[in-house]
This record gives C-alpha cells, structure tokens and sequence, in this order.
C-alpha cells in the first residue's frame, strides 16, 4: 500500500505556539563521541526535513528518517507499536536516535513500548537526543518539526495538530521512562525545551 | 577561568535556497519529455535514453540512463527507480537511485532508500527510508539495485516481495 502525502494545512497558531529557537546543546558531546565511527547510523523518529537531513550527512551519517508520528497518527489499524510491526531494523543497528517531541503525542503504554524498542535498536555505547515540552499546562499539541538552522540553533515549528492533548511528562518521568539508558546530558532552554542526552551502555536486549 | 570550546562538528556554509520544481497546474509536461499519462498502468521493465514525466502507475523497474525521471503529482510507482535526476511529486514505493539529484516536492511521498549525490526533500514531503549521498558517482545499473537494498541487511520489500536478508 502506498501511504499519500499529507499536505500541511495553514495553522493559525496562539501566541503560545509559535515558531520558536533553541541552541542544541547535546550535539557537541554526541558528535565528539561518534567522530570515531565509520559512517555512523542515525535514525530519525521526526519527519524528513532537508536541513537536518543535509547537517548530519555532511558530518558523516547515514540516515534513516522514520516519520514515526505522523503513522502512529495516521494508522488505522491501530497504532504501530500494537500492531507487533515497530521499526523493522535488525537489533543493534544504530549509533544514534533523534527522538525529538515523539513520546508524548503516544499513548502512556506506547510510548514505553517505543522506548524498550528504541533501547533494542541501539548499538552498544549509541545516544539518544531527547525532546520533551516542558509546559505544565493544557496545551494543544502539534506534530513538531525541529530544524537545524545554524550549527548550534534550531528551530521549532508546529506542522500538524494532533487531536488529543499533549501528556506532559516531568524531568524525574521522563528519568524513569529512560531508565534503561544512562543520562549523559539534560538542559532545560528558555522555550520550556527539555533536551537529553541518553547513552546505551549494556547490551541487555528488552 | 572558562574557556569556550570550539564546536566539534564541522562548521559548513549555508546552502542557498533551493527552488523547487513545482511546475504550474496548465504547464504541458508531455512537451518536455516522454510521457505516461494518468490512465496508464504499467507492469514490468520501463528503459529507455530520454527524460520521463509518469502520471500513470507504473510497477517493476525504472531505469533511465543518463535522464530525468519526474513522478508527476498523480503519479504512482511501485518499483525500483534509476535515472540521473529524480523529481518526485506523486508517490513513490521503491529504492530510488540518482546519478545526481533526488528531490521530493510538498506533494511528494517516497518510502524506500535513496542513494545520490545530492537529496533535496521540501518541506511538507513525506519520506520513510534511508538516504546515501554518494560522493562520486558510480555507473548505473541494475545490478545496483542489490547494493542500495542492502539497509542494515534487510530490504524494503515490494510489491509482496518477502524480505530477504543480505549477508
């Protein structure tokens, strides 16, 4: 089955949601700890963007840009980590995760899910690059797109409303939901980002 | 006291806006190429020595050497894709491969590999695979498909296809 482009609608944002930068500030640390590999894999959980796309493989990654929201959102048959079909890579593949503003458009119980399997794709010593919004109030949540704009500047721009609230995960949650990972980085940024930096550092398969 | 590391990556210069190829609702795309129109459903090997606009579906292989393969919006191709520019607007499920340039428009989907030298994806695209910018070019031909099915040893199958692990 072929899955059709969805254009993006005009969104009429609140002030609240407007387009937004940050400094990325877990990059430095990940690209001094992967510049040692030989053409490292990196898996993108956001949807294709050409500048992110273009910035990490100019540094030497090969991508693999998965578009995971957008299809859990999307799945009529129930959301992809309960269909037993999530991220059909052979364990172990990657040396690092982009999972930026994923988990708290998913269902509690998906999201750990998405977590063990992410955990299970990851090489020995690989990161993940986590996105939370901090915001503790009701919000409307938007499907999310970061773009590296600068080398250490991104922006955040809302492309598609989800139809539920966003859950709001707190700094010790989001702790615990990572608890197999090591926390190597955290920065909490003017916009109420919450950036982590995770580090696999057992083979323990889930 | 603190001294300001220098970033570890490599610092590169901005690109310049790239200008998408969005042609016009009234523009004539069968004067450009050779063209398959919206009603035309093709299984099977499609070759050939000149540019190629497909609004009809095609399942199989592409394989364009040395020209331009443009998926036109209503396009539908179930197939592994070989041509020296790409141009996707409709969609496309199959490994793709440029001998320069892969683009994917706003209106675009592709969900398979891509191996080029260079990849342009607008915003809005939607796009599910790998990609491997290539830094120098390599002859074209079928036997590439093998190489660029090889993701993390499994191939996005096809078509049916069942998946077959490469050693």
């Amino acid at each position: 089955m072929i899955w059709s482009a969805r254009p993006e609608s005009q969104i009429h944002l609140p002030e609240s949601e407007s387009v937004t930068k940050s400094p990325l500030r877990t990059l430095d640390f990940f690209f001094e700890n992967t510049s040692h590999l030989t053409r490292p894999a990196l898996l993108d959980m956001g949807s294709a963007c050409n500048s992110n796309i273009r910035f990490f493989g100019q540094q030497g990654f090969k991508i693999y840009v998965e578009d995971f929201l957008n299809d859990y959102l999307d799945s009529g048959n129930g959301p992809p980590c309960r269909s037993g079909f999530l991220l059909n890579y052979p364990l172990s593949s990657f040396d690092g995760i982009l999972c930026w503003d994923v988990l708290e458009a998913m269902e509690p119980e998906d999201a750990k899910i998405l977590i063990q399997r992410l955990f299970a794709l990851l090489k020995d010593g690989g990161f993940i690059i986590a996105l939370f919004d901090a915001r503790e109030e009701p919000h409307a949540k938007y499907v999310m797109r970061h773009k590296i704009i600068e080398q250490e500047m991104f922006i955040h721009e809302p492309i598609r409303e989800i139809p539920s609230a966003a859950r709001h995960y707190k700094n010790r949650e989001i702790i615990q939901l990572f608890g197999q990972f090591e926390v190597v980085k955290s920065y909490y940024h003017k916009n109420r980002l919450r950036e982590y930096l995770f580090q696999k550092l057992s083979s323990t398969i889930s | 006291m603190f001294e300001k590391k220098e970033p570890i990556f490599k610092r590169t210069a901005p690109e310049p806006p790239h200008q998408f190829s969005t042609p016009s609702p009234d523009q004539n795309l069968s004067n450009k190429s050779v063209f398959i129109g919206q009603s035309i459903h093709i299984k099977g090997e499609l070759t050939g020595n000149e540019d190629l606009t497909v609004e009809g579906k095609v399942e199989g292989n592409i394989e364009l050497k040395d020209h331009n393969l443009t998926i036109g919006g209503n396009g539908r191709i179930e197939a592994e894709v070989f041509a020296k520019n790409i141009t996707i607007m409709g969609d496309v499920h199959g490994n793709v491969y440029a001998e320069d340039k892969v683009e994917i428009t706003k209106t675009g989907s592709l969900r398979g590999n891509i191996v080029a030298p260079r990849v342009v994806i607008e915003d809005g695209a939607r796009f599910k695979g790998s990609i491997e910018m290539e830094s120098e070019k390599k002859p074209m031909s079928t036997e590439s498909k093998g190489k660029i099915g090889k993701v993390l040893g499994e191939p996005i199958p096809i078509m049916g296809e069942k998946a077959v692990a490469h050693s």
